[in-house]
């Protein structure tokens, strides 16, 4: 009996041992609970070899019961132990015997698992081949649970799934008996936890893979700014690997933004989001702009690190620069182009000009915006204008290349217009006006079409000059012939006349011939006839000579040209003009060669002609029954004068200072276009000369003054 | 007695210069003509001393007559009797006409145009020189003036005042187109005809009359006209002639240039003896040369100096003159090339040879 109470008591302790063993596993599972998987699963794996060992413990105790009926009251105080012990147990455990009948629980299993089979009396085969069939259990269970009893495998172990609960479930026989021990070993807060873990490894590899390839370039640093990972845009874009060195100075490096490196390195010091665009050059050599995110992220551990994405926009830098520029230029263009340029907005505001049109304004820029016409000069006529803008801007149709005339301070000014409406995102949002100065091109065309109109007269009058001479050269021939045959014939009449003094039958027929052909008429007469018929013929040559000489077709080119010719060819042209209210009277100097476009100068002399004729008509009456005009050359030094005065009733002094202006006439319509002294003026400025004039109530002189020596640079 | 052939489509015009020229039957025979066509047969079949054409005609005009005359009869005078106006259609006969004469021309002007030009080609009796008094005119320049783009008058200037034959050309055209002696320089000559004219009369060139013709006596005669010239504007120094001293200068030896278009075979140097000139041509390069100027109308002066270049007595005489300064360049000049005393040395007082060394002496060293 010694024997046997001995034994009991090392039951005893190995029942304490175990318990200890237990509660200490107890410990060690809740604690694992929310550790990694790794632990997890060992924690598991512990337990399952935990219950290998109660397993084997049981049995032994129960081997040992077995063999000590014996003891029956000890064993009873053991078993009472061992049932506590199993009670305790957080494992589900059923015994059944050999026909699946359950022949006790555990505790939690009859308090807390009904739903997971029956306790003690119930039959937990049926209940799993009912359950199986309903689909609640899996049917491997019962299965499991009948093959074990059939002695067909000695143990079951495998996962077990129970609605939304999972188990680790063990089926083993109890050895030296027919009894089955059912445990059921709740893993379902792992199998959650291992499942949440794998859904957070899937989604951290995607995440992965979405930073790895994501097109921003990532870095990620650690509190003291090493970096820990990039991403293969960064790789790419800066063309090296910079992982595990310091960001700070690879920021120096590859940023052409000397201040990008302190400002980082401050914003990791103190933790803090920093955000800002910087430019770098890549791996290819050009110039990146990133938008550079650096953002503190708590790590696990507690310790800071920093992700920072670079957002690339050198797109929008290079859009925004380009956008710049071409602002720049526009700016640089509306502002140095000559032309006047300026927009309204739709209730005809000035929204801002060019410095071209302010100037035309005698304003400034900041004087018009806002303003609109008839505030920025009272009075101002802008109803033509304002037609026009107003049709552009309620049309939406362009008005182009109208040609207004505006009044200015330097006489009128011819303005080539355009108005456009200015559509800004698809709707009119007013006009813009361009106006382009073409008062000097207006100016030239006159000048041209006078040339033109001279260099067609002078065509013709070469071509007229060409008719009349051919004749006139054998007019003049025969006359000249003639003049010599018939001296000869009046020396041969002379002859006959003196024979007519005889008084035989020969004097007689000289006298009859004589009276028959009237000779003494014809003696007195002919001489004269030839006399007036050769000066006829000479005037009309020097008509004809003036006029193919005033017309002078040789083009726009320089040439030394005598003055006095010009002006005895015009007086020549021009008789018509002046012969009826006026002498003219001549006074030259004996050498008046100059480099000139004596075609031109002729045009310029015929219009002082002229309008010193028309000035002394309009003063003609029976006091001053005709006047004078005395054209004058004089051989200065370095230059030669003409002068042209006339003896009419001078200009008026309100006429005077508008005299040389183009357009200016005082003349009624038809006699004149008010281009004449204009254009003289313009032709003797082309000669770098002078032209002005005196004039008083006695008489009016214009004077020209051509320079002798001026060579012009380059001239062809 | 000369004769005269007239060239006109207006037969009028024709009967009227008949009977114009019947006041001078006695010195000319007068043929007429109502095409060129017709004149050239005329041309053909007898000797003319004188045509005188007109430049508008059907089928063939005045320039086109003027240049076939010129080839096939080249001892015979042009004259143009013209009422156009317009010069420019004229370039191309410029070297074969003699005189420019306008319409209407009075029948005394017309008629002491043709005695003049008749005593002056009395002069020139040997036909050979008579014949290449055209071809003298459109000789090719030392310097192609072509190359001179854009042509500036102050180009133009330079350009031809470097090449004689070309300065020849320019105031022989001056002397046609505006008037008789009207261009004592080559700018004014220039200024006279307008720098568009002028560029195309510098270029009038052609092959006919340098046929047979070797450049480099050319050459010769010319950088010996150009040094003279020089030489003579520098003699001349501020003097308001000056100008007129180069051009002189340029031309002096004009008769030489004629000489050797004659008969370039029997050309003897650039130097010849005036005994075998006259030898040759019974005239001496300076009557030859101031003949031919004043037929193609160059300033009275100029005839003088072409003239005269050789008498420097005269010379001594009249210094300081266009002509002067000119025959002593030339003299002076001979010093310097040859190492001859000049003969001036022994006519003048040697301080005034000397002064005028001294502004040849840098001409020469600079040739």
């Amino acid at each position: 009996m010694e024997g046997s109470e001995q034994r009991i008591a090392e039951l005893e302790r190995k029942v304490a041992m175990q318990q200890a063993t237990i509660d200490a596993m107890m410990d060690e599972l809740e604690k694992r609970q929310s550790t990694t998987e790794q632990t997890r699963f060992q924690t598991w794996a512990r337990q399952a070899q935990f219950i290998n060992v109660i397993q084997q413990k049981t049995e032994s105790l129960q081997a040992a019961l077995a063999k000590n009926n014996e003891l029956t009251s000890s064993l009873q105080v053991s078993e009472s132990f061992l049932s506590a012990v199993v009670d305790s147990l957080p494992i589900r455990l059923a015994i059944l015997d050999g026909d699946g009948t359950v022949v006790r629980v555990n505790r939690i299993w009859r308090e807390e698992s009904s739903h997971l089979g029956p306790v003690e009396g119930g039959n937990l085969l049926a209940f799993y081949r009912v359950r199986s069939a309903a689909g609640e259990v899996p049917p491997q269970l019962h299965n499991a649970i009948a093959s074990v009893i059939a002695q067909k495998f000695p143990t079951y172990l495998d996962h077990t799934e129970f609605g939304n609960l999972y188990f680790q479930t063990l089926v083993t026989r109890i050895p030296d008996t027919t009894h089955v021990l059912v445990a059921h070993l709740d893993i379902t807060a792992l199998i959650q936890a291992q499942k949440a873990l794998e859904r957070e490894r899937r989604e951290t590899e995607l995440l992965s893979l979405v930073t790895r390839h994501t097109e921003n370039p990532i870095v990620i640093l650690d509190g003291n700014a090493k970096v820990t990972w990039t991403n293969t845009a960064f790789d790419q874009v800066s063309g090296m690997k910079i992982t595990g060195q310091n960001a700070l100075a690879v920021a120096a490096q590859i940023s052409d933004d000397p201040g990008v490196s302190a400002l980082l390195g401050e914003h990791i010091r103190l933790g803090r989001h920093y955000q800002s665009t910087h430019s770098m050059i890549g791996a290819d050599g050009s110039r990146y702009y990133f938008r550079v995110e650096l953002k503190p992220v708590a790590g696990e551990s507690g310790t800071p690190f920093f992700m920072m994405v670079l957002n690339d926009v050198t797109e929008n830098v290079r859009v925004q620069t380009t956008l710049a520029s071409e602002r720049k230029l526009l700016e640089n263009v509306v502002s140095n182009v000559p032309h006047a340029i300026y927009w309204k907005d739709r209730y005809s505001r000035y929204q801002g000009c060019n410095e071209a049109f302010a100037r035309n304004y005698g304003l400034t820029i900041g004087d018009i915006i806002g303003k609109r016409d008839n505030e920025l000069i009272p009075g101002k006529d802008g109803a033509l204008g304002f037609a026009r803008e107003n049709s552009v801007s309620r049309g939406g149709h362009p008005v182009l290349g109208v040609e207004e005339t505006f009044e200015s301070e330097n006489g009128p000014q011819v303005m080539l217009t355009s108005r456009v409406p200015l559509i800004v995102d698809g709707q009119i949002n007013g006009v813009l006006g361009i106006f382009a100065d073409i008062t000097a091109f207006k100016h030239m065309e006159q000048e041209l079409n006078q040339a033109r109109r001279l260099e067609a007269i002078g065509q013709l009058s070469a071509g007229i000059a060409h008719e009349i001479n051919t004749p006139m050269q054998y007019i003049g021939d025969n006359i000249h012939f003639m003049d010599k045959a018939v001296t000869m014939l009046l020396d041969l009449a002379d002859k006959v006349d003196g024979l007519a003094a005889r008084e035989d039958g020969v004097g007689s027929d000289a006298r009859e011939w004589l009276k028959q052909c009237r000779y003494q008429v014809i003696r007195r007469n002919v001489p004269g006839a030839i006399q007036s018929a050769t000066e006829g013929v000479q005037t009309v040559s020097q008509i004809v000579q003036a006029m193919k000489a005033f017309a002078h077709p040789g083009g726009r080119e320089l040439k030394m040209a005598d003055i006095n010719a010009g002006l005895t060819n015009t007086i020549t042209v021009s008789r018509n003009e002046w012969k009826y209210v006026a002498e003219v009277e001549t006074a030259f100097a004996a050498e008046c060669v100059v480099r000139c476009n004596l075609g031109e100068l002729n045009q310029v002399f015929l219009n002082l002609i002229v309008n010193a004729a028309q000035a002394i008509a309009d003063g003609v009456d029976s006091d001053h029954p005709r006047g004078k005009i005395i054209v004058r050359t004089a051989d200065l030094e370095d230059a030669v004068e003409v002068r042209v005065t006339d003896n009419g009733p001078g200009i008026p002094a309100s006429v005077q200072p508008h005299v040389f202006e183009q357009f200016f006439t005082t003349k009624s319509v038809g006699k004149g276009t008010g281009q004449g002294l204009a254009l003289a003026r313009a032709v003797i400025e082309r000669h770098h000369g002078t032209i002005d004039f005196e004039t008083s109530s006695s008489g009016t002189t214009f004077r020209i003054r051509i320079p002798k020596n001026h060579v012009e640079q380059g001239a062809a | 007695m000369r004769r005269v052939l007239f060239v006109d489509d207006e037969p009028r015009v024709l009967q009227g210069i008949e009977n114009l020229m019947f006041d001078v039957d006695d010195e000319w025979e007068v043929e007429t003509s109502t095409s060129g066509a017709e004149a050239l047969e005329l041309l053909a079949q007898s000797h003319f001393d004188v045509l005188v054409s007109d430049m508008r005609m059907p089928e063939m005009d005045g320039a086109e007559l003027l240049n076939r005359v010129r080839v096939a009869f080249p001892n015979v005078a042009l004259f143009v009797l013209s009422g156009h106006a317009e010069m420019r259609p004229l370039l191309k006969s410029m070297n074969a006409v003699h005189r420019f004469l306008g319409k209407p021309c009075s029948g005394p002007h017309l008629i002491q145009t043709l005695r003049e030009t008749a005593e002056l080609l009395s002069d020139l009796e040997a036909t050979t020189i008579r014949e290449s008094i055209g071809r003298v005119t459109s000789l090719p320049p030392s310097t192609p003036c072509e190359a001179i783009f854009p042509p500036t008058r102050e180009r133009l200037v330079a350009c031809v005042e470097s090449d004689g034959v070309t300065a020849l050309r320019l105031l022989r055209a001056a002397n046609l187109f505006v008037a008789d002696g009207v261009a004592h320089s080559i700018a004014s000559a220039i200024d006279h005809l307008g720098c568009e004219l002028a560029c195309d009369i510098v270029r009038q060139v052609d092959s006919v009359g340098f046929a047979g013709l070797d450049q480099e006596v050319i050459d010769l005669l010319n950088d010996h006209g150009r040094l003279v010239a020089l030489g003579a504007r520098a003699l001349a120094g501020e003097a308001e002639y000056a100008d007129q001293a180069y051009v002189g200068g340029l031309l002096h030896d004009v008769g030489r240039l004629v000489f050797y278009v004659t008969s370039p075979e029997s050309f003897r140097g650039v130097h010849p003896l005036e005994t075998i000139e006259l030898e040759q041509h019974g005239k001496t390069h300076a009557e030859i040369g101031s003949t031919i100027l004043a037929l193609w109308g160059f300033p009275d002066e100029l005839v003088g100096v072409v003239r005269d270049h050789h008498n420097l007595e005269l010379a001594v005489a009249s210094y300081p003159s266009v002509m002067s300064c000119v025959a002593l360049a030339e003299d002076l000049m001979d010093e310097l090339f040859s190492g001859h005393p000049a003969q001036v040395r022994t006519m003048m007082d040697n301080a005034v040879v000397e002064e005028m060394m001294a502004r040849i002496r840098p001409v020469w060293e600079n040739r």
